[in-house]
């Protein structure tokens, strides 16, 4: 084969792995949600607000990993909001997560014009480095796209394989599983069907805060209004995808990773085709494959349904 | 759900219990099912443990208990040794008044109508045989109880018979007229009256009131539609006399079904399904969770029903009942009818509950 | 207790919400006084601030009215913004494809273009809910994102100005564009046509046996199986009204307003709307306080940024924590509302 070729594949899988690293973290989180009956659209919120966090905590303290624990925690406080809506008050969790995508755009946005003012150049701050793994980084084709990447690439390769561990092969993934498709027999059964929503949503955060801290201090360096631009949307469209298996996820995740990469080299290279084909692309893809897959039933049956012990 | 109860209570003894809470835990068992469960409680009392039964069963009390408290509307009527009190007292207790027996008339004759037909029906759902029947006709004035443990097709059955699930075989008929093709709406229109067993789930709608529940059969009945729009003062004058003629407790008209007691729901479906003089009844479970007075009224009204002529299609997992109210009975196990009686003096109720077991009795032997 | 208990919940709803604006205020370091003083007449300042907070709402009463359609039939609309766009797109086809039409025929041809390409839009989530039971909130969800990528394909293609290095449509014929109500403002007969719907919705839904049935599969779709109600054909009708509320939202932004197509022509109606529908409890009625309510904030908000400075990014915080209080009122105020 033809070694610019082979360069060219190779930049574009190093490319596909990063933009796909937010949304498999935060489709994996979401997934997990989702297993457990709890519908969360509000991961846009979540990300945006690991984002913006992250951002700040590295900006004043200089330390990129004091910016990913404040990116985890600023997840996780979005999602225990969604979790105490949905799980404790029984609220409507789809209205739930779009009102928190309402609120985290306001607050973000607000909270960085409060501490930056109007500025004409953003503040910005260096971003986490590449760490190639001896040896496994030197494989043709994949070696650089998935082991010579940021700290975030690696987390969610292992998210991957840890996710994919515990949906199938623990008694935990079996319980996760019970609790979103049937929460009263997994109630009488004797799990503690809310701990083990809380504990999901909990998950979730953690993820999707991750994901979102992957976009400021993974690739962009600094943080705006609205920073996230609709990939919290786009990790959705991924968990249904990629059918909640975080396999499937991670295939979703890089197949969209890819169209945006060829989209901005395309875009460089002016070809006539408006970018805008490539922005629906995941999404009809979607369309496509949910129309291909009807009439399986492939939802949690409890998926953002309310638990109330005592009714039947 | 027979299947389900037994493994549900299997569990909790298994787990070893000190205190077993048991609500209604006979609703689903037949005879033979009830005797053996409460042998395994007997034992279990003989080991030392407790064991609180929740049950409205009269004999069942008699049978199992060593004490018994009643309970009327939240409040503890009486505590006494079951060895202490009979049957009579009981009832009295429960429902606070004297029980008077319902009157049995003899059977209205044949006024010349077909009544209700079922000609060799079957259903076969997912590969797995539903319902597989032979032919079974209710005359008019006929009340046919099918008898038999929860979850052998009787719910299969009244929804062929209602249209809500397509026959797979065989066709249903009313009064000469095939049904089998007809919508829901339409054969209800024909006169059919629905009494689901699940009340909250089927027959009603909980967050609406009381007029939009009447609605929920006649919304398209021409008498309430002037231009195109519902007539609203039409449909509360008919709610309005419902509520007064079966004595429906309600603060108001608007006030949704979720806050009325599960008799004046019930009260709420029968004057919906029972307007217009419905050629048949079909009830499923209609005095299933009802208290001893909204039970009797229900029955009552089953009753003056078969007078005025209609057939009426009963199923019911409570034999006092099956007993007390029908003119003939089949037995169903597994979708079959394991036989039909006429309900006299000599029926042999062992042999029904051994069919309902899905065992056939050697009657020949029996009546040597 | 309990009569009062859901008046003084809401009211104490307003109080933590106001609460938190004025934490918010006091934040940027503004007076709180001459924030909300330019907050006000930010809204009701002049004629002008008026019609400006009447322009916004009107979108907001088409899509949040679409929005409700569908809550009451248990379609949960999240796609308003994608079939506004699709109307949006209907209008400008048939305004220039049938240009020679006089305007009275025009405008109730792109209003019904308009319905049915929002209702296709909505239809198709639809059918896949009624028919596979795929959940309609992600799918609508994608459907916006497509729609919005056709727009923005369309506007640098087939339906560009060529006169314009910009990506978007020329003018729309005279005939298709809705007239201004008042000569010096932008508000234009988009919100008679929006009062109208109002009226045509309540009417549907509460008064006819079509609007009837589709309460009752909303409510309770078992009990309608068993009553002859088809839960299938009701969430189809449902979500095809829904979607073309939002698709007639889209031809009136585009024909009484920007008077061609462009991209960004929603900032968001069609995910506010789910809020409308949510405040207005899903009643025509309610959908209209709703909508000039949260037209006011955002319209408010501009007013107070001008002048005090607070980014108006403080109306989207107080819209989300609204909506998060009202979720969790019933927890918050257990106390008020039970009658121990």
């Amino acid at each position: 084969m033809d070694s610019e070729f082979i360069a060219l594949i190779t930049m574009f899988l190093i490319a596909s792995v990063r933009m796909a690293t937010p949304l498999i973290l935060a489709g994996l989180g979401e997934a997990v949600s989702e297993k457990a009956g709890i519908l969360n659209i509000g991961v846009e919120a979540i990300m945006l607000s690991g984002a913006f966090f992250s951002f700040i905590v590295a900006f004043f303290t200089g330390n990129l990993f004091l910016g990913l624990l404040a990116g985890i925690l600023g997840g996780i406080f979005v999602s225990m909001i969604h979790a105490v809506l949905s799980i404790h008050c029984k609220a409507n969790q789809t209205i739930a997560g779009l009102a928190l995508n309402f609120m985290m755009m306001g607050l973000t946005s607000f909270l960085f014009l409060i501490v930056f003012g109007q500025t004409t150049t953003l503040p910005s701050i260096g971003v986490f480095s590449e760490v190639p793994i001896p040896l496994l980084s030197s494989i043709p084709i994949i070696g650089q796209a998935l082991f010579k990447q940021n700290v975030f690439v690696y987390l969610a390769l292992i998210g991957i394989v840890v996710t994919t561990v515990f949906f199938y092969k623990t008694e935990w993934g079996i319980n996760l599983h019970a609790v979103g498709e049937h929460p009263q027999a997994a109630n009488s059964a004797g799990l503690k069907v809310i701990a083990i929503r809380y504990l999901a949503c909990f998950v979730n955060g953690v993820l999707g805060g991750l994901g979102g801290a992957s976009i400021t201090l993974g690739q962009l360096g600094f943080f705006m209004e609205n920073v996230t631009s609709g990939k919290g949307y786009i990790a959705l469209v991924v968990v249904i995808l990629g059918r909640r298996n975080p396999i499937g996820i991670f295939a979703a995740a890089m197949v969209i990773g890819f169209s945006q990469a060829l989209q901005y080299n395309l875009q460089t290279l002016g070809f006539p085709i408006p970018t805008q084909v490539f922005t629906m692309f995941p999404y009809v893809v979607a369309v496509v494959v949910l129309f291909l897959s009807m009439g399986k039933s492939i939802d949690p049956t409890a998926l953002g349904v309310p638990f109330e012990r005592n009714k039947r | 759900m027979g299947e389900q109860q037994r493994v549900e209570i299997i569990k909790l003894l298994y787990r070893d219990v000190e205190l077993l809470i048991l609500d209604e835990p006979t609703a689903m068992l037949t005879q033979q099912e009830t005797e053996y469960f409460f042998e395994v409680l007997r034992k279990l009392r003989a080991d030392g443990h407790s064991v609180i039964i929740i049950t409205h069963r009269i004999p069942e009390i008699m049978n199992i208990t060593d004490r018994v408290t009643v309970l009327r509307d939240g409040c503890n009527v009486v505590t006494a040794k079951t060895s202490e009190i009979t049957e009579q007292e009981l009832s009295q207790y429960m429902i606070g008044r004297q029980l008077h027996s319902i009157q049995r008339e003899p059977i209205v004759s044949d006024a010349g109508n077909e009544g209700l037909v079922l000609e060799d029906v079957s259903l076969k759902e997912n590969g797995r045989e539903r319902l597989d029947l032979p032919s079974l006709r209710i005359a008019s004035g006929e009340i046919v109880c099918v008898a038999g443990v929860d979850g052998n097709g009787q719910k299969e059955l009244v929804e062929v018979i209602l249209g809500i699930r397509k026959q797979s075989s065989g066709t249903i008929k009313l009064d000469g007229v095939d049904m089998s093709s007809l919508s829901v709406l339409k054969r209800k229109k024909l006169g059919i009256g629905y009494i689901s067993d699940d009340r909250q789930q089927d027959g009603l709608v909980m967050d609406m009131n009381l007029t939009d529940n009447i609605l929920l059969k006649t919304h398209t009945d021409k008498r309430f539609i002037k231009r195109g729009l519902i007539n609203d003062r039409l449909v509360w004058e008919d709610t309005q006399k419902a509520v007064e003629e079966y004595a429906i407790k309600t603060p108001d008209l608007k006030t949704p079904l979720r806050y009325l007691s599960g008799g004046n729901q019930q009260k709420l479906i029968l004057a919906r399904e029972m307007a217009g003089d419905p050629k048949a009844i079909v009830a499923h479970q209609p005095t299933r969770g009802l208290d001893i007075g909204a039970t009797e009224f229900v029955q009552q009204q089953l009753l003056q029903r078969r007078a005025k002529g209609c057939c009426i299609l009963l199923i019911s997992a409570d034999l006092e009942e099956v007993l007390l109210l029908s003119d003939r009975i089949a037995v169903i196990y597994k979708g079959r009818f394991m036989g039909v009686f006429p309900n006299t003096k000599d029926l042999n109720l062992s042999h029904m509950g051994l069919m309902m077991a899905g065992r056939t009795p050697d009657v020949r032997e029996e009546s040597l | 207790m309990k009569r009062y208990g859901n008046f003084l919940s809401f009211l104490g709803i307003a109080v933590l919400t106001l609460a938190i604006s004025i934490l918010l205020i006091l934040m940027v370091g503004s007076n709180v006084n001459q924030a909300f003083v330019s907050f006000i007449s930010g809204i009701f300042g002049s004629v002008y601030s008026v019609s400006e907070v009447l322009v916004k709402a009107t979108p907001l009463i088409l899509t949040g009215l679409g929005v409700a359609v569908g809550a009451r039939s248990g379609f949960i609309n999240i796609g308003a913004e994608g079939q506004l766009y699709m109307g949006a797109i209907a209008v400008t086809c048939i305004a220039f494809w049938l240009h020679d039409l006089p305007a009275i025929v025009m405008i109730p041809m792109v209003m019904l273009g308009g319905f049915v390409f929002g209702g296709v839009w909505s239809v198709i989530p639809g059918f896949l809910k009624a028919r596979f039971g795929i959940s309609e909130v992600i799918t609508t969800l994608m459907f916006n994102y497509i729609a919005i990528g056709i727009v923005g394909v369309l506007v640098r293609t087939v339906l560009k100005d060529p006169s314009s290095s910009l990506p978007m449509s020329a003018f729309l014929p005279d005939s298709a564009t809705l007239p201004v109500l008042m000569s010096t403002i932008r508000l234009h007969a988009g919100l008679l046509i929006a009062l109208i719907f109002v009226v045509l919705i309540w009417l549907l839904v509460w008064k006819t046996p079509f609007g009837y049935e589709m309460r009752a599969v909303g409510l309770n779709p078992r009990a309608c199986k068993c009553s002859g109600i088809s839960v299938y054909k009701n969430i189809l009708r449902s979500s095809m009204i829904s979607g073309g509320l939002a698709g007639i939202a889209g031809v009136c932004e585009v024909s009484g307003l920007h008077h061609k197509l462009l991209e960004g022509i929603s900032p968001g109606y069609g995910y506010i709307a789910i809020i409308v529908a949510l405040l207005g409890k899903n009643h025509p009625v309610g959908v209209v306080i709703a909508a000039l309510g949260i037209a006011a904030l955002q319209v408010g908000s501009l007013g107070m940024q001008r002048i005090t400075g607070v980014p108006t990014s403080i109306s989207s915080i107080i819209l989300g924590v609204v909506v998060l209080l009202i979720l969790a009122r019933k927890s918050i105020f257990r106390r008020l509302l039970t009658d121990e």
